[in-house]
């Protein structure tokens, strides 16, 4: 049966349940409700970002729901860098659409796609000065003259041998 | 994929926008999970580029939990490196809290003569998780005077008094004769121990001082029976 969602900007989208419930949120709400034709609304999500989660939702529907459990200290190190070919095309967006399918991630409760997310900024900012890493997301240097000198003296031992 | 700043942005850039439980997924990839010097230093740029992001990684104690406690080579030279040593020391232990420790120590030369205090008022023995030791004669001096010079002189090893209550990872490595204080602690107090590793050297002392605590480790990671036993079975290795 499909479930209709509506974005923040009144778009509806009318998917698959299995498709929808890769979201932990919209599961929930679907269990909630019951069987019902009403729609759900996602007051945190623009018609685009939606569209682009559910492209995501739709390709890994057979995949298995994650089970919550943090994982090992020795899986958490295996996480880091590895992103499927199809995710990687996927997360191929601009900055300001890769922020904002974090944050539906987030809100939506998709761990997996919030992992790629988060893993593909990881290795944006990976081997970067602090300089390279405002310039990329257009943070600005918000210390103090004083506080620089500190952190610049606090990280000077690591760069000795 | 566009990586450069988007010069058309309005307002806060969206990486500010980040809630802090997802900044942390981000940070926790490029976090130490290891000694390496690179590891660290890759927290610490993270840590200095900007106030937020610097308030939420001094305040994760995880990411400062693989505790070095050798000087570096700079450091060494007690000329200028006495407090630069300690308070870099002080200031990581801090950020740990209360967080289980990753200790790796290379013991050579003299041990700093603040090291000690610090390590019993801000690492207790029984915050230590894991803990590598390297015992070396080689030591490298680092003098105004001398420059760097490398010497074979015995190593200062500390007799340390505490409980390894959560310890469980340990590896010796190195010459000398292995500390009996160590042999005596791991015995005696690491009740908790599931992986114990020595160098060739040292082989010897696991069926002698370490006897109990090499009889833990071997306890402590056998295999659980592989389902399809039937109940008896597991029931009956259980109650061992």
């Amino acid at each position: 049966m499909p479930v209709l969602l509506v974005t923040s900007d009144n778009e509806q989208f009318r998917v698959e349940k299995v498709v929808a419930q890769r979201s932990v949120l919209i599961k929930n709400m679907l269990e909630d409700v019951g069987e019902s034709d009403q729609p759900i609304p996602l007051p945190n999500v623009t018609a685009p970002v939606l569209k682009k989660v559910l492209e995501y939702c739709d390709h890994h529907q057979t995949d298995p729901l994650p089970t919550g459990d943090e994982p090992s200290a020795d899986e958490s190190r295996k996480r880091t860098t590895d992103i499927s070919e199809w995710d990687q095309k996927f997360i191929t967006v601009d900055q300001e659409m890769l922020f904002e399918i974090i944050l539906a991630a987030n809100y939506l409760d998709i761990k997996p796609l919030l992992d790629v997310g988060c893993k593909t900024v990881a290795n944006m900012i990976k081997g970067k000065s602090p300089e390279e890493i405002r310039k990329l997301f257009n943070i600005v240097n918000d210390f103090t003259p004083e506080e620089e000198a500190q952190i610049k003296k606090e990280n000077e031992w690591a760069e000795d041998r | 994929m566009n990586l450069g700043a988007d010069t058309t942005m309005k307002g806060t850039s969206p990486s500010e926008q980040l809630p802090t439980e997802i900044l942390l997924i981000i940070f926790e990839e490029n976090s130490p999970k290891s000694h390496s010097r690179p590891e660290y230093r890759a927290i610490l740029t993270l840590a200095s580029v900007c106030q937020t992001w610097r308030r939420v990684i001094i305040n994760t104690p995880s990411f400062w939990t693989y505790v070095n406690l050798n000087p570096t080579h700079y450091e060494r030279n007690f000329d200028v490196g006495d407090t630069i040593y300690s308070s870099r020391l002080s200031i990581q232990l801090q950020r740990t809290r209360t967080a289980p420790l990753h200790i790796s120590w290379y013991l050579n030369g003299t041990l700093h003569p603040r090291l000690l205090n610090i390590i019993y008022t801000m690492a207790p023995l029984s915050r230590w998780r894991s803990l590598a030791i390297y015992v070396s004669s080689l030591c490298v001096t680092n003098s105004r005077a001398s420059g760097a010079r490398a010497i074979n002189v015995d190593p200062e090893i500390p007799c340390l008094s505490g409980s390894f209550e959560n310890l469980q990872q340990l590896s010796f490595y190195g010459t000398g004769e292995f500390p009996s204080w160590l042999a005596d602690l791991v015995e005696n107090t690491a009740l908790k121990l599931r992986k114990l590793q020595v160098g060739t050297n040292y082989t010897g002392i696991l069926r002698t001082h370490l006897k109990e605590a090499s009889a833990r480790v071997k306890k402590a990671t056998k295999p659980l029976p592989k389902l399809g036993h039937s109940a008896t079975t597991f029931k009956a290795h259980v109650s061992h």
